[in-house]
């Protein structure tokens, strides 16, 4: 087959050329340099593993229900639950419908604040109690800090298109608010640091499909699903010629969509050989995850964790996540599914990563920090059964490198019109994505030096690092 | 020809970015032989790439009907014909039906109505004016979301305002971006749901910043976008859009008590109503529609005291009438119809007969259509050597294109009990998207996505990438290899992800000479536009197999060429 074998080095040559457009020279024996003197030169946070993984709340979860005031009459409005419930009325937690009585029974505690975890999150409040879970409040994108007076005095400095879904999902993935750049801060840190891994799979892997965030300038996602990654699988082929043919008719592609199309499926094919390979040899996780979406996604990230001695990776980035968050409609009745699904898979992983620490060896839970990410937190009013687009709000980082069990940044006022309130409890962010960003991107090592070119807008804010990693 | 600046630059109307306007861009080298009215399909292969964008795959009596009557008068012919229901046919399952049902009477009809243009157009229709059944409230309401594509049908050559209106009172849409029920209650501390006045704003109508004709971004004086609405504008259509709920649903009395109010199901299926209070009690406010004055987009004014109906028929008026309208849908059409990146003057064009039929009328999609599909740069741009010219197919359509150019069937003796057809049930698990099944108001394909890599190097978008992962094109490879194999290990049968089998006889007539099978497959598949290499290619791959082997080297055939990268793009 004389065609198909000129083909299959046209493809291979086409994809090295695609590769090599993107990734500079980092194939080949110069790569291997510079991932050695990379290596050399990142110091302590330069060995072992590390990874960062990025669970996306598409839609804008209601975060002001997940850390939820659990006492009354505190006299601090921005831990008293009675302040809460006259802002929140029928979305309170702990709101009875059928009396019209709120009560915060049932709210869950966290150990040495005066707040609580929403009741279906059982399993964070476990991590949070235990250390390693922390919040980080009232988090949202800006491009510097703002005030109330400031927003309506038409003075800020804000983000284009503010409470637009689309716009704020991608600026939070960007970690660059008005940046026209489609590159995400998963993409700019693996361009620093994807040369410490062995040639193979992007630093990047996406099991929730395309994003922005791991788009870098030289480093692009890579997406499995929730089985692996999937190869071409030409039926009963014992010489191989079939697929030889395949891919040299990738190769042929004339056109810029057609060549495109071709470089991806190249590039799943190349990727499952290896990575298929190890997923194969593993020993299988006993820890069971729960049978939803984010649950197998999760599944699938901590059995790539398990490979990665395997595949030779020092550094790498995941992406999860599912839709349904936007709750503008039966909040009450969707939340708890909504919460209880991230609580279950997100403890399942916990116990995976605890499952996959090998004795007298590096804890890999150490080395695994999973952070939620959300475009905004909700209006705290309710709109009759739900809640419409807010700003800021809570996030939640876990792993054993956490500084977990404490409360980082400051809780907003919870009265509406209060202070922090631009409208119907649209809370004004006091902590920038950027600095939610970069304390996770120097864990991950990048270093300070570099905090300014990762996040351009970092400078802006008062502090880079806000103390949540160890 | 240079287009990629002018390009970018109409992209970045949905990029939302601020971008320097460009100087106009002359039609260049565009050679307008004919108005497009007296066109006609100069060969075979011209009338397949325009059935390809036209219809859910160009059959050769579809070919031949188009080469007969000309573009022009074929699209008036199906435009003639009455729709081909959806909900007739689900309701016709008796009980037994929920969404799969409904996606095997979309699979059918997408493959089998005469009505292929309305059926595409609808299709089309159904990503701009999105809903979905992955929502919680329409998982459980097969019937009313067939009954919402019908509307698509039903509208799919009418006008953009009374579509937008019928869609606007859907129980279905209502639900999905939740302006059922939205009301304004001091007492409870509850204020108008904010969600479709944002979205019928920001993706049914006029986008986030003002447009020129031809799609560009309109620049104020320091250079930045305008946007076309703020928060303000928001709140306050929100409040426009208060008040309404199920037909019927104050139980005929003309006033609407509290417990009707909130009366969780009533008709799915009749556009919604106001509910109007007129004997007020305590437990609810005086009015369920808010009737303060509003000022919406364009600081129009919504006098004090109108009712529901009153300031929807304004808002939808004056959203339909905004000058952006034109452009932002014909960007949209475009995309899905055509070509990724179209240019300036096209889009221009479009939006021109949006804005005007040449009769007088605004709105007027049937003209719409036409002006899409019967562009130069959509009949030409092939041969004109443009080369962002085309787009990625949708993976759905790729699929459908090749079973109505083989004529599949559905399996007669199919056992709904006993199978799983599981491309029909999820789709998106095998080709990135499902009829009304996004994942979210925004589509599967944003208009301005573009894959890293060397299409976003040249300024361009590839709304489609935005599904295509390393996950997807693999799998849908593999559908294609199992459908095509199953036949072959298992004679008689049917493939179990889809329950259609094509026909190939005519194929296996010619199996023994591997040229003129891969000729008359790249013929069937291509009308011959496949790479010379590309052919040699699957020449020898089907000589690699035995002669005797007929089915196996049809099954072959049709896997190299209907998963090479010339079937992946439309041009």
């Amino acid at each position: 087959m004389k065609a198909t074998k000129n083909g299959l080095s046209r493809r291979r040559f086409l994809q090295a050329a695609a590769l090599s457009a993107v990734s500079g020279s980092m194939l080949g024996t110069t790569g291997l340099l510079q991932r050695a003197q990379a290596a050399a030169t990142l110091g302590t946070k330069g060995s072992g593993y590390r990874a960062l993984v990025c669970i996306l709340l598409e839609g804008g979860a209601d975060s002001y229900n997940m850390l939820v005031p659990r006492l009354a009459g505190t006299g601090n409005p921005a831990t008293d639950y009675n302040v809460y419930t006259q802002t929140r009325q029928n979305m309170a937690v702990g709101y009875n419908e059928q009396n019209g009585t709120w009560n915060p029974g049932s709210i869950l505690t966290l150990n040495g604040t005066d707040m609580g975890l929403n009741p279906d999150m059982p399993g964070m409040q476990s991590l949070f109690n235990s250390n390693r879970l922390a919040v980080v409040a009232n988090v949202g994108s800006m491009i510097e800090p703002v005030t109330k007076s400031q927003i309506l005095g038409g003075s800020a400095n804000l983000p284009p298109q503010l409470f637009s879904h689309s716009d704020q999902s991608v600026q939070w993935q960007k970690a660059h608010s008005d940046s026209v750049e489609n590159r995400g801060w998963f993409g700019r840190v693996a361009d620093l640091l994807s040369s410490m891994n062995a040639p193979g799979p992007s630093m990047n892997i996406s099991v929730i499909g395309n994003n922005v965030i791991q788009v870098g300038q030289s480093v692009f996602p890579y997406s499995i699903g929730t089985d692996g990654p999937v190869g071409i699988d030409t039926g009963w082929d014992p010489d191989g010629n079939r697929l030889a043919t395949v891919e040299a008719l990738m190769a042929t592609a004339d056109n810029i969509y057609a060549s495109e199309h071709a470089v991806i499926k190249g590039r799943a094919q190349d990727n499952f050989e290896m990575i298929n390979a190890a997923l194969d040899a593993a020993t299988p996780l006993a820890t069971v995850f729960p049978d939803t979406w984010l649950g197998q996604q999760l599944h699938m990230v901590a059995r790539m964790i398990g490979i990665r001695s395997a595949l030779g990776v020092s550094r790498q980035t995941f992406v999860v996540g599912n839709w349904g968050w936007d709750t503008h409609d039966g909040q009450n009745a969707n939340l708890p599914g909504l919460l209880q699904d991230l609580d279950g898979a997100a403890a399942a992983f916990d116990a995976a990563l605890q499952e996959l620490n090998a004795p007298g060896q590096n804890n890999v839970s150490s080395n695994v920090t999973t952070f939620t990410q959300t475009e905004f937190s909700r209006t705290l009013n309710s709109n009759g059964n739900g809640t419409d687009h807010g700003w800021g709000g809570h996030q939640f980082v876990m792993g054993d490198a956490v500084a977990g069990g404490q409360i980082y940044g400051t809780l907003p006022d919870l009265t509406l019109e209060g202070p922090d309130d631009i409208d119907r409890g649209r809370i004004v962010p006091t902590l920038s994505v950027e600095q939610y960003a970069a304390t996770l991107a120097s864990w991950l090592g990048v270093q300070s030096g570099d905090l300014a070119n990762v996040f351009p807008n970092l400078g802006n804010f008062s502090s880079s690092d806000l103390g949540f990693m160890v | 020809m240079k287009w990629n600046l002018p390009t970018r630059w109409i992209v970045s109307a949905l990029l939302l970015t601020s971008t320097v306007a460009s100087a106009q861009i002359s039609p260049g080298d565009l050679v307008f032989r004919q108005t497009f009215e007296a066109r006609s399909a100069d060969n075979n292969a011209d009338a397949h790439a325009f059935l390809q964008r036209a219809t859910f795959g160009a059959t050769n009596s579809d070919i031949a009907t188009v080469r007969n009557l000309g573009f022009s008068r074929w699209m008036d012919q199906q435009m003639a014909l009455p729709p081909t229901l959806h909900q007739p046919r689900l309701a016709a399952f008796g009980t037994e039906y929920g969404q799969n049902e409904r996606q095997r009477v979309w699979w059918d009809l997408a493959l089998n109505a005469e009505d292929q243009l309305r059926q595409r157009m609808a299709f089309a229709l159904s990503q701009i004016l999105v809903v979905s059944d992955v929502n919680g409230d329409l998982e459980g309401q097969p019937l009313a979301l067939a009954a919402y594509y019908d509307l698509l049908l039903q509208n799919a050559f009418g006008n953009y305002r009374d579509l937008l209106e019928q869609v606007t009172l859907t129980p279905v849409m209502g639900h999905y971006l939740s302006m059922f029920r939205s009301t304004r209650d001091p007492v409870a501390g509850i204020e108008p749901d904010e969600n479709y006045a944002r979205e019928i704003m920001q993706l049914f109508s006029i986008g986030l910043v003002e447009l020129n004709l031809d799609g560009s971004v309109r620049l104020d004086g320091q250079n930045q976008p305008i946007p076309t609405y703020n928060q303000g504008h928001i709140v306050a259509l929100a409040e426009a859009f208060t008040g309404w709920n199920f037909a019927g649903a104050d139980g005929g009395d003309g006033d609407c008590e509290p417990w009707e109010w909130r009366w969780p199901e009533w008709n799915w299926l009749a556009p919604m109503e106001p509910c109007i209070v007129t004997r007020p009690n305590q437990d609810q406010p005086a009015n369920y529609h808010v009737t303060s004055e509003k000022i919406i987009v364009g600081d129009v004014l919504l006098p004090a005291g109108q009712t529901a109906e009153q300031d929807l028929q304004q808002a939808v008026d004056t959203l339909f009438n905004h000058p952006n309208v034109g452009p932002f849908l014909a960007l949209r059409l475009i995309q899905r119809f055509v070509t990724s990146n179209p240019s300036p003057d096209y889009v221009a064009r479009v939006a021109s007969t949006f804005n005007n039929n040449g009769s007088g009328v605004r709105g007027d999609l049937g003209a719409v259509l036409k002006a899409v599909l019967l562009d130069n740069e959509a009949l030409d741009g092939y041969q004109m050597g443009i080369a962002e010219y085309g787009k990625l197919r949708e993976p759905l359509l790729q699929f459908m294109h090749f079973l109505r150019t083989y004529d599949a069937q559905f399996n007669p003796g199919f056992d709904p009990n006993n199978s799983w057809p599981g491309a029909i049930y999820r789709p998106e698990g095998y080709f990135g998207q499902g009829a009304l099944r996004s994942p979210s108001v925004f589509n599967f394909f944003k208009p301005d996505y573009t894959p890293p890599g060397a299409i976003e190097t040249q300024g361009l978008v590839a709304p489609e990438f935005q599904v295509a992962t390393e996950t997807q094109v693999t799998t849908m490879a593999n559908l294609y290899r199992s459908v095509l194999m199953q036949p072959v290990w298992s004679p008689g049968s049917y493939p179990w992800e889809t329950h259609y089998r094509i026909n190939i006889n005519r194929l296996l007539s010619m199996a023994d000479d591997a040229t003129a099978l891969t000729d008359q497959v790249i013929d069937d598949l291509l009308k011959g536009r496949m790479d010379p290499l590309a052919r040699q290619l699957v020449i020898d791959g089907i000589n690699d197999i035995r002669v005797q082997d007929s089915d196996l080297r049809v099954a072959m055939a049709l896997y190299y060429v209907v998963t090479s990268p010339q079937s992946m793009v439309q041009r």
